[in-house]
This record gives structure tokens, sequence and C-alpha cells, in this order.
């Protein structure tokens, strides 16, 4: 734990050092600084969840969408089409002809299970914070952030979410639930960075 | 003389009785008692919101003027408090332990409220489309949170119930750090419902008192919050409010307006105790008036008190008149049998005036005329019977002389006064005849005590925390409760079209809280037994990639709700229940039911639409319409009152001086006030309803200023005395009704302004028109 509040606290040192020592030493604030970069990307994704309620895993294929700073769409195109878009607060989720609204400012718990990947994706750090504790390994090459949330009626459902990298772009998303529950979901990302 | 100090004891003992009778009295302060009595649905509709309804008991607050994270602990800190006080049916925050009642008894309900709970969902079909859904739910970001439930609750029943309520209920504020936040961050928020209806005055000060005092303490232990303010807003907050200025206003400025005219009543007579005997009269018409209101009506509004007292001014110049017209030298008792005819023609058209008052509708109008009448018919009594005994014999009104001296003036430039009158005349009534527009007001909020700024935050807070001011309602009446619930299901196929169409927002109904019996008995007989469901399950479940034996807590819920009974309004959490409460009341000997309707976009298709499709007995209510409806009934029954009070009052003068060259000397000069009065108050803007009350009292005081100038058959000396008297009595009511005019509460700064204006005119026409006696004074 100390180890993680030291990376934490040259992180922040050394996003408020001029940008050419921020290449030479690498840490949560470059990282954050260099995904907030990027303006737009897309990707396909393949997605394996492993659930206590169910005998076998479900796996499901489809595409991501992220536009900067607050807009995350992911069609899910197999086995069954499923569209969940986040803008801001509002999620729409529709699926099997049916669409259903949620609020997250209305409901913190569903706010801390979305809110990892877009913040992450977003570069927002102050947004993670809030949501999650961080402990961030690895290197610029290949990085991991663990996010384990600070709030129990999110814990109840999350244990931890990691996300994956590789320089400015997100390679897997993997998801620990309550019982033992698992998610994992390998991105190929393609970075547009925009006009 | 030989003094009968009959009278006085038998005054003293009516006084005790009328004060015995006066302490045991009820008094009220709900304004639907002052309202008249609710005949059809849409009056009652509005006294239901004004005085008990579950819109009356929101309390609003803001926290502000910390850092956010401080002000989040105080609203989380206040929350748990007041949650736990029983005066608090609901406190609201954003903090999730508010909902946990209602979210528990929606978990546990679920299969009897969900209208979801069909034969048809418990097929293997209907589960299996169920299951299937599941999967997706699952498949999504959201599916760590669905796994919690999907055991026990694989049909969604719980799910859609949440979606309903939160629809209803309408969206609160945005979260931070877990308390509710105003849009721009600065303030927290709380929305509260009371227990005790907002216009239960007491029971709102305390509660207020309450939160002010756990505030404060809170805020004492939270660092960085000592610069925090609480800011309340509410109908609750209101009727606090208005009362407590409305006795800092009265008590402040009463005891000015008496100061006033005490001090003209000391340079007058000179003598402390012949003071204290002309405000004998008043005093014990107020007394009478309370007691008799209280008999005749069982309660005394509060209203009725603080402005009948307001009414019997008039009884303060009874004393006037026969003090100062005292000659030097005579005994009050002579003085009286002198004047006692022109005051008792004046007492008696005033009483004739006020009896009009009688036969109104309005509870409060006849409680204020019960009030007037007694209270002058006591007065002129005292005035008769009781203060010739007590004046001390040999009392004269030594520096009454001087008082008078204005009026000799005005009487020496009489012709010029009239030139200039007749020009300023004609002048009014060419102003009135042309007056472009509404002469009256018709914005309720300026009847309104509350200042601009009160009524600001208000609408602030309402928006950001969601609660809309509800303006449309479904009214109707059902013989039994679950009548009513029946018809409310009915109505729900009616109105849900209009939320797709978007013709309406949103709308709440009784049954969307409480099913029906007959709908709860159907859900609960389209559970299936144990084994049936259980194949019906495993059939469904079979190629799904579920395992089956997470589904045991399924089962139990569905076997347990098969065992339960039926809810009743006795089982709802006190959340629900309020929310029932506020829109299913008894009536008479069946239900009324209102239901909101949130956001209406189009009133005019929402009528359309709603003609073919409402049950038969229902009907589309606007609230902003019935009040201005009922504020028009007011100004419409005020100034019939005030004009048949008027045409009484004539009547009575032509019955008391025979000729109608009299009458007119009398009438004519009150009747030019009265029109000059009213051209010098349109000036200042549109005329309140509370005015009309302030022209009946011009026209009573009026009168007896004329009648007294009328009086031909004097003496010089006792003509002196007379103008003397005149102008002594209306300096006092000048002066009183002046500072009342200084209140910020409309209802006393209208009569202040219109009875010191009318009266003072009524004084200088009544002088340039009183026809004979200017060279007789010499």
């Amino acid at each position: 734990m100390q180890s993680v509040r030291c990376l934490l606290a040259l992180g922040l040192f050394l996003a408020a050092a001029p940008r050419a020592h921020a290449q030479v030493t690498w840490g949560l604030a470059p990282l954050m600084q260099s995904l907030a970069e990027v303006k737009a990307a897309s990707a396909t994704f393949t997605e394996t969840k492993t659930m206590a309620l169910l005998k076998t895993p479900l796996q499901s294929s489809g595409t991501l969408h992220y536009v900067a700073p607050d807009y995350v769409r992911k069609t899910v195109l197999a086995p069954t089409l499923q569209d969940f878009v986040l803008q801001k607060d509002a999620v729409t989720l529709t699926a099997g002809g049916k669409t259903q609204h949620f609020d997250l400012s209305q409901a913190p718990p569903l706010a801390g299970l979305v809110e990892g990947v877009r913040a992450t994706l977003a570069g927002d750090l102050p947004s993670l914070q809030h949501f999650y504790t961080i402990a961030l390994s690895g290197d610029a090459e290949t990085w991991q952030l663990l996010l384990r949330p600070r709030d129990a009626s999110v814990s109840r459902f999350l244990s931890w979410l990691s996300i994956r990298g590789s320089g400015n772009r997100v390679t897997e998303i993997d998801t620990g639930g309550a019982r033992g529950d698992l998610s994992r979901m390998s991105v190929d990302e393609t970075i547009d960075h925009g006009p | 003389m030989v003094r009968s100090w009959l009278p006085v004891w038998l005054c003293l003992l009516l006084a005790l009785l009328c004060a015995g009778i006066a302490a045991r009295s009820h008094y009220r302060t709900d304004m639907g008692d002052f309202l008249p009595h609710a005949h059809s649905l849409a009056q009652q509709a509005l006294d239901a919101q004004v005085s008990s309804g579950g819109a009356s008991r929101i309390l609003m607050l803001s926290i502000e003027g910390a850092p956010p994270a401080a002000l989040a602990q105080l609203s989380l800190g206040l929350g748990a408090r007041l949650r736990r006080n029983p005066a608090f049916v609901a406190v609201l925050n954003g903090d999730d332990a508010a909902m946990a009642g209602v979210q528990a008894f929606v978990w546990g309900h679920r299969y009897l409220l969900s209208a979801d709970s069909t034969p048809a969902l418990f097929t293997v079909a209907g589960l299996r489309a169920a299951l299937q859904n599941d999967l997706t739910l699952l498949a999504s970001d959201f599916g760590a949170a669905a796994a919690q439930s999907l055991p026990a609750d694989p049909t969604g029943a719980a799910l859609s119930l949440a979606q309903q309520l939160d629809a209803a209920a309408g969206h609160g504020p945005e979260t931070q750090d877990g308390a509710w936040f105003s849009p721009d961050g600065r303030s927290a928020l709380l929305l509260l419902r009371t227990a005790a209806p907002g216009f239960d005055i007491d029971a709102q000060a305390k509660v207020l008192a309450l939160i002010r005092q756990d505030f404060a303490s809170l805020r004492a232990a939270v660092p960085g919050a000592q610069q925090a303010r609480l800011r309340e807003s509410g109908p609750g907050v209101f009727a606090v409010d208005t009362r407590d200025v409305t006795k800092r206003d009265v008590s402040r400025l009463s005891i000015l307006a008496t100061a006033g005219a005490v001090l003209f009543l000391l340079i007058a007579y000179r003598s402390p105790r012949v003071l204290l005997l002309g405000l004998l009269p008043v005093a014990c018409g107020a007394l009478a008036a309370t007691a008799a209101v209280s008999l005749a009506f069982g309660f005394v509004h509060a209203i009725t008190l603080g402005f009948g007292v307001t009414l019997i001014g008039e009884a303060m110049d009874y004393s006037i008149y026969l003090l100062t017209q005292t000659l030097k030298g005579d005994r009050a008792d002579r003085t009286l049998a002198r004047i006692w005819p022109t005051l008792r023609l004046g007492a008696l058209t005033s009483i004739a005036g006020f009896c009009t008052m009688l036969l109104s509708d309005f509870t409060g109008f006849a409680q204020l005329g019960l009030f007037s009448v007694a209270g002058l018919l006591g007065a002129a009594g005292v005035t008769r019977f009781v203060l010739p005994v007590l004046v001390p014999d040999g009392f004269f009104a030594s520096g009454a002389a001087g008082i008078g001296a204005p009026l000799r003036l005005l009487l020496r430039w009489q012709q010029p006064a009239r030139s200039v009158l007749v020009v300023l005349l004609a002048a009014a009534v060419i102003a009135l005849a042309a007056h472009r527009g509404p002469i009256w007001d018709d914005n309720l909020l300026n009847l309104s005590p509350l200042s601009p700024a009160t009524q600001a935050l208000d609408q602030r807070l309402r928006h950001d925390l969601g609660v809309p001011d509800t303006r449309y309602f479904i009214a109707y009446r059902a013989p039994s409760m679950d009548q009513a619930l029946e018809t409310s299901e009915q109505m729900q196929t009616v109105l849900a079209p209009l939320v797709t169409e978007k013709i309406i927002g949103g709308y709440d109904l009784p049954s969307l809280v409480l099913p029906s019996d007959r709908t709860q008995r159907a859900r609960l007989d389209a559970l299936p037994d144990d084994a049936t469901l259980h194949a019906a399950f495993m059939q469904a479940i079979s190629g799904l990639p579920f395992r089956p034996d997470s589904f045991v807590p399924f089962f139990k819920d569905v076997a347990r709700a098969r065992a339960g009974g039926l809810l009743t309004e006795a089982s709802l959490p006190a959340l629900l229940s309020l929310r029932l409460q506020s829109m299913l009341m008894p009536s008479g000997h069946g239900w009324t039911v209102l239901a909101p309707l949130q956001n209406v976009a189009d009133a005019a298709r929402l009528d359309a639409s709603l003609k073919a499709a409402l049950p038969a007995g229902a009907v589309l209510v606007d609230l902003d319409r019935q009040s201005t409806d009922l504020l028009h009934t007011f100004q419409r029954e005020a100034v019939t009152l005030a004009v048949a009070g008027s045409l009484a009052i004539l009547v009575l003068l032509f019955v008391g001086l025979h000729s109608p060259r009299r009458v007119l000397a009398v009438a004519g000069p009150v009747g030019a006030a009265v029109i000059l009065t009213a051209a010098i108050l349109t000036l200042g803007g549109k005329l309140s309803i509370f005015m009309v009350a302030g022209f009946l009292l011009i026209v009573a005081l009026g009168s007896n200023y004329c009648l007294f100038f009328a009086r031909g058959d004097q003496a010089p000396e006792e003509r002196a005395r007379a103008l003397a008297s005149i102008m002594l009595a209306n300096l006092c009511t000048v002066a009183a009704y002046g500072l009342l005019s200084l209140s910020h509460i409309p209802v006393l700064h209208d009569i202040g302004l219109t009875v010191a204006i009318g009266t003072f005119l009524c004084l200088v026409c009544g002088a340039a028109f009183s026809a004979p006696v200017a060279d007789r004074l010499g």
C-alpha cells in the first residue's frame, strides 16, 4: 500500500514537471495524460463472463466506440444484438426490442460499474480517484491499472477492475465480481486522433 | 344627580362572562376554515392542496456556504438524525437509507405489486422469455449488479417496479459525495415530508425549530462547516413565517397605532383616567365580539380576531364624541342625552352595514360581520349606559379646543374648498371611468405576505429538487376505497398513452401504490404452486446456460407470496402511505381521489383527449383556474357585501333623518370621499380585495362624521365642541390606520392605507359640503 501511495505522489509530482521529463519517468499522471490525448477510438472486442449463476461461460463479441470526453458505446453483435450507450450520466440499454434508461447520477452503484472504463479512456484521474483506489504496475509499453471501488454499495457487486494497456491503447478489461464472478474482455483498439 | 351603579356592575358581570367564553374558545389558523365550504370536486381539490394535502407537507432544505464535502457531511448527518424522528414521514437527501423501507416493501411484495404477474408469465414460454432477457442483462455492463438479484427475481418484477416508482416520483437532483446537490454544486439539498400538515402552524414551528437545532449542533461538529447556512422553504415554512411576521407587525404596529391615538387623546383630555375610560367601549366591544363569534361558530379564526379589531375601530369614536362634546360645567350624562340620537343613528348605520356580511357564504366574512356587529353593539351600550356613570364630575376636554382649529379654518374657506373638491371629484370620476384594464389585482401572490426573495428561493428549490407545483389533477369520487382503486386502475390505461404521446410528462395514481383487491387477487391466482412452477421452470431453463440450483430463492419467494395475504393501506411503509393519502382521502360517506399530472405540455390537447376517455364522474382540475375563480368569487362577494352594506346604511339614514335633503348632506360627502379614495388608490396600482373592507369602514366611520356635521340645531359652543370631537376622532383614526399602512402584510397595509386616506377625505368633504352653519359659527 505504501508503494502505491509513493507511486501516486510521484505521478502527481511528475504531472507538473516539464513534458520532456515525463517521457523519461513514466507513471500514473503521464499515463492519464497520454490517454487524455485520445479524442476518439474504436475497437472490436470479445468478452467471456464466468458467473456462479451460469453453467458455461457467456461469450460475446462486438464493437466499442469512445468519443472524448464522456461518450462510450458498446454494441454486442453476437450472440444477440445489444446496444449499450453511455453519454454523460444517461445510460440507454437496448436489447431484445426493449429499451431501458438509467441515470447514473441517481444510481451511484451503477456509476461505479461503468465509470472505471470511461474515466480510464478519458484519462480522467479525479473521477477515477473519486470512485476507486488505484494501483498502477508495469511500464508505458505494458501497463495495468488495478481499481478497487471505494463505495461499499459498489463493492457488493464489483471487487476489482483491471485495465491493461499498451501506450495509449487499452488492450484488456477484466472484472472481478461478487461470489467469484469473472469477466474477461480483450480489446483490439484503433485510435483516431480526430481532426 | 344620584348615580345608579347598576349598569357598571352589570357591565362588569357581562365582561367577565365574555372573558370566560373568550378564554375557553378554540382559535383556529387554518386557511381552509376561512374559505367557503367546498361543494364541487374541484373546490375540494384546491382545499385539500391548500390546507392539508400531501403538497402542504413538503419541506425543502438547502445547506450552503461551505465546501461540498462539508455540505454533504452536514446533509447526511442531518438526514440520519431527522429520519429517527417521527415528526418526519420522509427525509430524502440522496442517502439510500431514506428509501430502504420502500425498497424492502417493493422487494417483499413484488408479485402482488407487479403488473407482470399474469398466468402467461409463469408458463414455460413466459419464463423462457424472462430468462433470455436475464442473459442479456448479465452480458451488459450492469451484469454484475443483475447477478445479485436474478436468483430470487428471474422475472425482473422488482426491477420494473423500481423503474415505475422512479418515474412517478420524478427525478431527484444529482448526487455528490452521497448527498443531493443543486446543479451549481453550491448547496446540498434535502426534501422532507412532515407528519403534520403544512397549515398546522404550531407543529410546523416545532419541526422547524428541531431542524435548526439539529443543524446547529451538527455544524459545530463538522470541520470546515462553520460558515454553512441552512435555508428552508415550503408551505409549512411559509405558514410559520407569515404568522411570525403578522404577529410581529401586529404587535409592533398596534402598539404604535394605540400610542398615536393615545397621544392625541391625552392632548385633548389631559387626564390619564379619562383616557382609560375612553378605551373602555372598544375593549368591552372586542370582548363581546370574541364571545359572540365563539358561541355562534364554535371557533374563532385568528384572522377574524386580528382583522375584526381594526373593523371596530369606530367604537373608539363613540367615547371621543361623548367626552369631547361635554361642555364646560356640564355633565356627561346630559351630553349623552343631547348627542345620543346622532350617535345611535351612527352606530346603527354601521351595524346595518356589517349585518350584510352575516349573510355571506364565506365563513370568514360571516365571522367578521358578527364580530363587528357584536363589537359595535357592545361598545355603543357601554358608551350609553356605563361611561356617563364613570366620567368624573366636572370633566372637560380642555385640550380639544385647539384640535378643532383646522376644521374651523376649512369652514371659513368653505366656498373655495368646495370648488377645489368639485374639480378633483370630476377628475377622479373621469380617471376611474377611463381606467384601462382590470381594476382588481388577480395575482394571488400579491395577497401573500411573503417577500419576492422568499418566493424566489422556493421556486429555485422546487426546480432543483424536481418538486413541481402541481397544477393539473384528475379528480373523482368513489363509494369505497377499493372502488376508488379499481377506477384508478382504469385511469392508468387512460393516462399511460398520454405519456407516450408526450401530452403529459407523468402522473401518479393511488393504484400505483396500492393495487385494488381484485387486481391483487388476480396476481396471487396467477402464481402457480411449487410443483407446477418447478416443472415449468426446468423446462424453460433447458438449453440456457443457467445453473438451475441457483434459483432456489425464486421458488421460496413465490411460495411465500402465495401463502401471504393481500396488501392493505396498513401494510404500506410511511413514505408510500403518505403518497397514497395525498391522492386518496375520505370525504363524506365515500372517498375522493386526486391524481396529479406532471409537466403538462399541452393543456388543450390534454383536455380534448381526456374528454372522451375519462370514466363518468371524473374531471380534470386546473388548480390555477380554481384559485383564480375562488379569488374572483371572493372579490365579487366582497364588493356585493360592501355595496349591500352601503345601501343598508343609506336606508337607515332615510329612516333616521326623515328627509332626502339631510340624507344627501350625509351620504354626499361620504360618496365623494369614496370616489376620491378609489381614484387615489388606483393611481398606485390595482385595487386589492382587502381594500373593499376598507371602503366599508370609510362609509361606516365617515357617515358618523357627516351626521355630526349635519346637525344644524346647535348652539355655537356646542358646534365648536362637535367639530373638535370629529377632528379628534379622525386624527386618532388616521394615526392608527396610517401606521397600519406601514405594515408589510398586504391585509394590514391595504386596509390601513384605504381607511387613513378615506376617512381623512370624509372629514374634508364633510366639512366643505356641510350646509348650514358656516356663518353661524361666527
